[in-house]
């Protein structure tokens, strides 16, 4: 009887976890959306699929977004992922390669918490939309 | 075959007569099939599930996020009940392939998430969330695939989180001879002492099992995972004395294997441990790495059937276990795109278990037609 009760503890102990997490991050919420500069290429992850590997380029971006008109650069990663999917990661590393855009991530931000990233514009572009323009 | 001769001895000692040791023989000769079809049928689960978690990494734009995340959790929560329903039936191979099935599933269902909400941790960290919300299952598994697994990629996935620490990593570089020195020997013993433990406390043998198989292929699998070239130019000094780290990790490897060895000689788990044929297989794990999918594949599915049929359980399991890690680095090595690998990897799996499934309705309706004759 005390494995059975173990057993169902451990399987519904990641269940509820990824349950949780997901409502978490669905439920965030920012103050605002801000867009930082970015550059990169594009290896890949078995896990979670293509993506685009981009460093954040502070020199590029406009620092006004953020209070006291100071870039927040401690509140950010270094590099971050912005997942594609598959059959379109190929274009987009071409379009990326060929045409050297200017590309910027767009965060969710609010001050004290994680910045989530949510976005990457392709010449102030959503990046489906300057795919379908390529 | 081992029985056979126990059987031979029993019967000479006048324990059994000759009618007996028959049916005996009849008896574990239909076990081992079984054994070797739900084996099989492992397998086939494990593919299936790396391809699920292929697909899902192909990031199929056309479904949205909240479908794809609903499907994920329902499944999940489905495969958890038919885990549990398994085990409370006692059955226990279909328990282990459902339990096989929902940490795949586990595994995909973090990804996904990770790709939908743009989560930018490296694969590494997923691992090690993975392992971490899987290990704790491990102890309930009755065979071996899926702690021979979870153990090296817990494992792993700790290392690098520890490394990456700036302040851990930086003592480690400080130290540098001394801590990869003897991260080996601390790695092997730390295994040992874990697997003292689990004998004790472990509900099944599963995890100790695998920690068996892994206590001795830990050094090598090391070995074959640094970068080569970093071994060949990289030297170490010891007390005034130069050696390459290859030298110092084969050597390293050599006193540890002696030392495991002589431990598990002097155990009276001697019989139980699986550490003879692991260190057998070291050399063809890293000809299995090398040779081509199908070709390493169908070797080890002969080896498997083979030790099967004649009741070296230890050798089909090792046989299954290297079967898997296989298909595992396929998946990794991503032929022809995730989709394609996906695709490849379900219906391969699918179509393994359709063909178990045909041959055990056959095999049944011609054992039942012998019978009426």
């Amino acid at each position: 009887m005390r494995n059975k009760l173990f057993l169902i503890f451990f399987l519904m102990m990641p269940i509820s976890f990824l349950t949780f997490w997901t409502l978490n991050l669905q439920s965030e919420s920012f103050e605002k959306e801000v867009q930082i500069a970015a550059e990169g290429f594009d290896p890949r992850d078995f896990l979670s699929g293509r993506y685009i590997n981009l460093r954040l380029n502070w020199q590029k971006t406009n620092c006004a977004q953020f209070p006291a008109e100071i870039c927040p650069q401690k509140a950010f990663e270094k590099t971050y992922h912005f997942y594609v999917p598959e059959d379109k990661a190929n274009r987009l590393e071409k379009l990326i390669e060929t045409q050297n855009p200017s590309m910027m991530l767009v965060f969710g931000y609010k001050e004290g918490q994680t910045p989530r990233l949510k976005n990457l514009l392709i010449n102030n572009l959503p990046w489906e939309e300057a795919l379908t323009q390529f | 075959m081992k029985i056979t001769k126990k059987l031979g001895k029993w019967q000479q000692k006048g324990l059994i007569t000759a009618y007996q040791s028959e049916q005996i023989l009849e008896f574990e000769l239909k076990n081992n099939k079984k054994y070797i079809f739900y084996g099989l049928m492992t397998l086939a689960v494990f593919c299936i599930g790396l391809g699920i978690i292929a697909l899902v990494a192909a990031n199929w734009a056309f479904i949205a996020p909240s479908a794809k995340l609903g499907g994920a959790l329902s499944l999940l929560l489905a495969s958890a009940l038919a885990t549990f329903e398994t085990y409370r039936r006692q059955k226990n191979v279909l328990f282990d392939i459902f339990l096989i099935f929902f940490e795949l599933l586990l595994l995909a269902s973090i990804g996904l998430i990770g790709q939908i909400y743009q989560l930018s941790p490296d694969s590494l960290s997923a691992l090690f969330l993975w392992s971490v919300l899987s290990l704790p299952l491990c102890f309930f598994a009755k065979g071996y695939i899926l702690p021979l697994v979870s153990l090296p990629v817990f494992g792993f996935s700790l290392l690098d989180l520890i490394f990456g620490h700036e302040y851990l990593f930086a003592l480690w570089q400080k130290a540098s001879w001394a801590w990869s020195a003897s991260m080996p020997v601390l790695l092997i013993f730390g295994a040992i002492i874990l697997q003292r433990v689990l004998v004790r406390y472990a509900p099944s043998g599963g995890l100790r099992k695998a920690l068996d198989f892994w206590l001795a292929i830990a050094l090598g699998a090391l070995i074959y995972a640094l970068d080569q070239d970093y071994i060949i130019e990289t030297k170490i000094n010891i007390f005034e004395l130069e050696f390459s780290y290859t030298a110092t990790f084969v050597l390293l490897f050599g006193i540890a294997t002696g030392l495991t060895f002589l431990s598990a000689f002097l155990s009276k788990f001697w019989k139980e441990s699986y550490l003879l044929p692991s260190l057998m297989v070291i050399v063809l794990i890293g000809s299995v790495i090398h040779l081509p999918l199908v070709l390493s594949l169908a070797a080890l599915v002969v080896l498997g059937i083979e030790s099967g049929l004649k009741g070296q359980i230890v050798w089909f399991n090792t046989a299954l276990g290297l079967a898997a890690l296989r298909l595992f680095i396929f998946y990794v090595e991503i032929f022809n795109g995730l989709e394609k690998t996906g695709i490849s990897l379900l219906v391969a799996g699918l179509s393994v278990l359709i063909c178990l499934m045909l041959s055990r309705l056959v095999l049944n309706k011609l054992g039942r037609k012998k019978n009426e004759k």
